[in-house]
């Protein structure tokens, strides 16, 4: 079926739009390189640990790193040439800004309505609630703990909660409105390193920790978490008190964009994938996934193919999973360092990921052999990817001898 | 459960599998395991070791990892195999076929009328692979009963209340098993480029070190992951992966 047949048999109804759409969002996903002409102004100066894109427009990625310098960049291309850069629009590091995070920035996140604000957290227990035009904290929130993870609920109206997962056992529940935290959900019996609130549902929390458990919360209820996950469904006589979800520490956790599925990657090295009403474990082997960090990775899902892919950051490659097969894909090489994060564009069906060689990489769905058109913008010199992009036509990189 | 239509229009990732994990065939991880145990070699156990086959290594032949362990899970509840836990890691599974169980454990076993009671009473009710010690009292197993059974090699310590199962000629199995892998591992890992072809590893003379045979052993790291399958014109090409 090519694209022709399918944009005919679109017009004339034989095929539903949101099919035609999943289907060629599929077929660029199965498509996806280190791409040829996209790629991001090179900013940083420490290994990237955490990305988030934008879900208003995707349209502005941002990235925190191991120094405590967050960046900001515009991923559109309104150039015109297929050869583009990403331009960092805004950076807020120790040089520049005297609000900036004393540790590394562990986690990023833009307000899910618009890109006037967003939120990061790192290891100087700090929470800052950043004016993203300002490019200075509204408010700053400080936690009893050094904070792995932080999460916004992408849906909620009745509450504005975020939580944080940090070293202290609890999770605990800051409100924006108030500037302070006003809730410990507390269950867990080590440190908590991830935290993940339902796409679905407001008032539902997922979280994993050091103690191997993946807790699911209700955060209205006055008891304790909803239910604990186990990796055996109750068979195998598994100690019954102490569930575990993995034979290791629950780094990261995502839910699938319905908010039917959740997804828990662990450090025994297993991806799984449970049903997020009942807590059970759908035994989809992903097979081994190595990774050598504790810390965790942030994954992503591309929720528009069909099948829905998972982007699993591995040590230095980035494995692309089915999500109800656990067939893998692709294995997409290209960083030089352990990767550390991944966010996926649904518009423009392409993956961000950043890493711990300071570089953020785009993967688009490109066709071996793209045909190349004459640049619209003149300026631009059309040739190999370079880091340091040329200002002008005449401008050369060799200093001269007249000065 | 029927194929789905490819209805007009739709776009199938191109795989040898398909993308649903319908149960089409239960019979094709079956078939693999029948092969796979008709590699073990009996004759050198003389008898001792039933043919067993470790869960990772039908991974080897079918790539779709879920499908097979549903298909295992599946044969598993019809009581057409039965699993056992060897070993601390997760993917320590093995696999015997309950015919070969049956008549093991009552060719080896001293007391048959005990061990009858067992296979009636709990193999055929307890699909797990581990038993808690008051099932086995409320039916009808008393003390000495369960020590027999350990004695016997059909029970394993686990904790004060609970029991692996297992059969006997286990620890012999996995001795034989645990070095044969480590030779054949240390074979790749001393090869240039730590890779080797298929067919070259299979034609070296391992009788001495590696006793389970090197068709098995090559089955069991691909499962495992422990080496990268790669296609090549000349055959397979095992590299080590870590």
């Amino acid at each position: 079926m090519n694209d022709v047949d399918a944009i005919c048999n679109l017009k004339t109804g034989l095929i539903d739009a949101r099919k035609f759409r999943s289907n060629q969002a599929t077929k660029r996903v199965s498509r996806l390189c280190l791409s040829n002409f996209q790629e991001v102004e090179n900013s940083h100066s420490a290994g990237i640990n955490t990305i988030d894109l934008d879900k208003v427009e995707g349209r502005y990625l941002l990235s925190g790193s191991a120094d405590g310098s967050i960046h900001i960049h515009d991923v559109l291309n309104q150039s015109g040439n297929l050869q583009f850069t990403c331009k960092n629009v805004g950076k807020i590091d120790r040089q520049s800004n005297r609000y900036c995070h004393k540790y590394s920035v562990e986690c990023v996140q833009w307000y899910p309505l618009d890109t006037g604000m967003f939120l990061s957290s790192g290891m100087d227990k700090h929470l800052k609630i950043w004016d993203a035009n300002a490019q200075i904290p509204a408010d700053v929130v400080i936690i009893n703990g050094k904070i792995y993870h932080h999460h916004m609920s992408p849906n909620a109206t009745q509450h504005n909660l975020v939580a944080v997962a940090s070293t202290a056992n609890q999770v605990f529940l800051a409100d924006l409105r108030s500037g302070s935290t006003t809730h410990e959900l507390r269950s867990h019996s080590s440190s908590v390193l991830s935290v993940k609130w339902s796409p679905m549902q407001e008032f539902q929390l997922a979280s994993g920790s050091m103690d191997n458990r993946l807790l699911m919360w209700d955060v209205r209820a006055s008891r304790s978490c909803l239910f604990s996950m186990d990796q055996d469904n109750g068979r195998n006589h598994a100690n019954v008190e102490k569930t575990t979800a993995h034979n290791g520490y629950v780094h990261s956790l995502s839910f699938t964009s319905d908010g039917l599925f959740l997804i828990s990657v662990g450090t025994d090295s297993r991806m799984r994938l449970w049903n997020s009403e009942t807590g059970r474990n759908e035994m989809i082997n992903y097979g081994k996934i190595l990774m050598e960090s504790k810390k965790g990775t942030r994954f992503d899902i591309s929720s528009d193919t069909e099948p829905q892919m998972v982007f699993v950051p591995s040590q230095g490659n980035i494995l692309v999973y089915e999500l109800t097969t656990g067939i893998k894909r692709a294995a997409l090489l290209g960083h030089y360092n352990t990767v550390t994060c991944c966010a996926y564009n649904e518009n423009l069906h392409t993956l961000y990921s950043g890493s711990n060689d300071r570089n953020i990489l785009v993967w688009a769905p490109e066709a071996a052999e793209t045909i190349r058109e004459d640049p619209v913008n003149k300026d631009v010199e059309f040739g190999s990817r370079s880091l340091m992009p040329r200002r002008t036509l005449t401008e050369d990189a060799w200093s001269s001898d007249e000065g | 459960m029927s194929k789905r239509k490819i209805e007009v229009g739709e776009f199938s990732l191109s795989s040898p599998e398909k993308q649903q994990c319908i149960a089409k065939d239960v019979r094709e991880s079956e078939e693999a395991l029948r092969q796979l145990s008709m590699l073990f070699p009996e004759e050198k156990f003389l008898g001792r070791v039933p043919r067993v086959v470790m869960k990772h290594m039908i991974y080897s032949r079918i790539p779709n990892r879920t499908l097979v362990d549903k298909e295992i899970d599946e044969l598993n509840q019809t009581g057409v195999i039965r699993l056992f836990k060897l070993g601390s890691e997760e993917e320590s599974l093995a696999v015997l076929f309950m015919e070969q169980y049956k008549e093991l454990i009552e060719r080896r076993c001293s007391d048959s009328a005990l061990v009858k009671r067992f296979v009636i009473k709990i193999l055929k009710k307890i699909k797990e692979i581990s038993v808690e010690k008051a099932v086995l009292v409320s039916a009808g197993f008393t003390e000495t009963d369960i020590k027999t059974l350990i004695n016997n090699c059909l029970l394993t310590v686990r904790t004060t209340t609970t029991y692996w199962f297992a059969f006997p000629g286990a620890g012999e199995f996995m001795k034989a098993y645990a070095k044969g892998r480590q030779n054949v591992i240390r074979l790749i890992r001393k090869s240039k480029y730590k890779q080797i072809l298929q067919n070259e590893l299979e034609q070296r003379d391992m009788r001495k070190t590696v006793q389970l045979g090197v068709q098995y052993h090559i089955h069991d790291i691909i499962g495992a992951d422990m080496v990268i399958c790669v296609n090549t014109t000349s055959g397979n090409l095992l590299r080590l992966s870590n």
